[in-house]
């Protein structure tokens, strides 16, 4: 799908040297890796490529939000990752050419850049530091799913979502991806359904850890929080 | 900036009335079937609606922040 309105790309370049893995690669391999990108633009809901479909390739934010998940046959969402601009997804598939591991959503309105499989694969052939910087990704990709696990398995839904709030809070207090959230969407994120996360947070909220100030979920003990949080 | 309202998908909404009647201050109603935020300035967020959508209709969007010290 390719759009008019799709971004510039004479800021490409630019965008690819803000991104860590292409930081430091020198300006041939991003003039290389700008030359062979297409622009895409989605509109916030649009689905950019559904989980257990064949990857076409790397994906670059330059803009927006994107929402990684999986979907469960019942239709019960798990939300993985949320991509925020200057950040790359659909790693994994572009790497070992396999079908998509997860779903990706528009939260926002959304530009992003597709670097082709068969162009990543040439360059980083090409470039032994461009390959090397992407074993660096996946190795943090793998690092981010650890602690996934690591809280599916060891937390409770309480311990989850005081994880949650904490980095979210966190995210606010930095301007990173600040977002706002329903209790459905915090559901997706700790692996569990709406009514239970309600419940915890009334639980936290009577525990004097929280409080509801209208549309805003207040932290007002960090550190029992971090402490209902720790495994 | 206005303050955030709940969301209501009027695509889920089967009109079942039960928000509209949970309402503590009455700032639902429903309209061509559909329910609506009639009175916004009157939402106390208190999440009685959203507990209560058979059909996760409605949802209200909350901020996350660490209390300021005074």
């Amino acid at each position: 799908m390719y759009d008019v309105s799709a971004p510039d790309k004479s800021k490409l370049s630019q965008l690819l040297s803000g991104i860590p893995y292409f930081r430091g690669q020198g300006p041939a391999v991003v003039a290389a890796l700008a030359a062979c990108a297409i622009p895409r633009t989605f509109e916030v809901d649009a689905i950019i490529f559904w989980e257990d479909q064949p990857a076409t390739g790397l994906f670059l934010v330059e803009e927006g939000t994107v929402k990684i998940s999986r979907i469960s046959k019942e239709g019960r969402e798990h939300i993985m990752h949320l991509i925020s601009a200057g950040d790359t997804f659909n790693d994994v598939a572009a790497l070992d050419g396999g079908m998509n591991p997860a779903t990706a959503t528009a939260c926002t309105a959304v530009k992003v850049w597709e670097i082709p499989r068969e162009d990543l694969r040439r360059l980083a052939e090409q470039y032994p530091q461009l390959a090397w910087a992407l074993v660096e990704s996946i190795a943090r990709r793998a690092r981010h799913l650890v602690g996934l696990v690591q809280g599916l398995a060891l937390r409770n839904v309480r311990g989850r979502l005081a994880h949650l709030l904490l980095s979210e809070a966190q995210n606010l207090d930095s301007d990173r991806v600040p977002r706002m959230l329903t209790q459905e969407e915090m559901a997706a994120r700790v692996g569990t359904v709406r009514e239970v996360v309600g419940r915890a947070l009334r639980n936290l909220a009577n525990d004097g850890i929280i409080e509801f100030d209208r549309h805003r979920i207040v932290i007002l003990d960090p550190d029992r929080l971090a402490a209902a949080a720790e495994v | 900036m206005s303050l955030p309202l709940p969301i209501i998908d009027p695509k889920r909404c089967t009109g079942c009335h039960r928000c509209v009647d949970i309402c503590p201050t009455r700032a639902l109603d429903q309209i061509g079937g559909k329910a609506v935020l009639r009175y916004p300035d009157l939402c106390t967020y208190c999440t009685a609606c959203e507990d209560v959508c058979p059909t996760d209709a409605i949802h209200l969007p909350f901020a996350i922040v660490f209390a300021r010290p005074a």
